[in-house]
């Protein structure tokens, strides 16, 4: 593990990480981001969006239906 | 899976993506449901294939950034607002750093934020941040890498003020 980076590993999203894993400070920074983010993204999902798709779905159907 | 679903499994990303960009809980289910309602009416252009969170993305920074230039005033208010909401809101959960932290990537600028939470939290690669923003990967890059050094720098000094008379801070560590 030498911490050089090296724009070659295109296609491997984890490796190209700009993330110095060695720097605790820049640990600490990811950690925290993705901590933060993770508070949104293990929320219920609302049910007023759910409701939309299903009304938007509903509309797509009824269209569909009446156009053929 | 259809439409409908790979919709919804998308909703949770997209909404703690919406709140870093607006900072607002409640707008960011506004930003969701405008995004959601103009990928439904646009259906036809996403490639199947693809990948369709970044095409979510796209369509919610969009929503966002339209209704910026709309309403500029009011979102520099907003912005405000959620300055002033992270300051006032440390977490309960005894995680003292995360407060710090919430009013240090408040204080980056607006494309510095962004482009570090769609790398470094939200799992995009460079490319796929690039496209999402509209702009070059390197762009991409020097904005993330002056995020981290700038976050490196506010927490550096909010670390070393933790020694200081806050009675919050003080009780936590006493």
């Amino acid at each position: 593990m030498t911490g050089q980076k090296t724009d070659m590993n295109n296609g491997n999203h984890d490796a190209e990480r700009n993330e110095d894993v060695d720097d605790p400070m820049q640990r600490m920074i990811g950690e925290q981001l993705k901590h933060l983010y993770n508070e949104v993204l293990t929320e219920p999902i609302p049910p007023r969006l759910v409701h939309l798709l299903e009304q938007l779905d509903q509309v797509t159907a009824d269209k569909s239906s009446k156009g053929s | 899976m259809e439409t409908r679903q790979q919709l919804i499994a998308q909703i949770p990303n997209l909404r703690a993506f919406a709140v870093s960009l607006c900072g607002n809980p409640e707008r960011a289910d506004d930003l969701v449901q405008e995004a959601l309602m103009k990928a439904w009416a646009n259906l036809d252009s996403f490639q199947p294939g693809t990948n369709m969170r970044a095409w979510l993305f796209t369509i919610l920074r969009n929503v966002y950034y339209s209704e910026y230039r709309r309403k500029k005033r009011e979102v520099e208010d907003a912005d405000g607002q959620m300055a002033a909401m992270l300051s006032t809101h440390p977490e309960q959960d005894g995680h003292l750093d995360l407060a710090d932290f919430k009013q240090a990537l408040a204080q980056l600028a607006a494309d510095q934020r962004e482009a570090l939470i769609l790398v470094g939290a939200s799992g995009f690669s460079y490319e796929e941040a690039a496209e999402i923003c509209g702009c070059a990967v390197g762009t991409v890059k020097s904005r993330v890498n002056r995020a981290r050094n700038r976050l490196a720098e506010i927490l550096s000094v909010s670390t070393a003020s933790e020694f200081g008379p806050d009675p919050y801070t003080r009780s936590i560590i006493t």
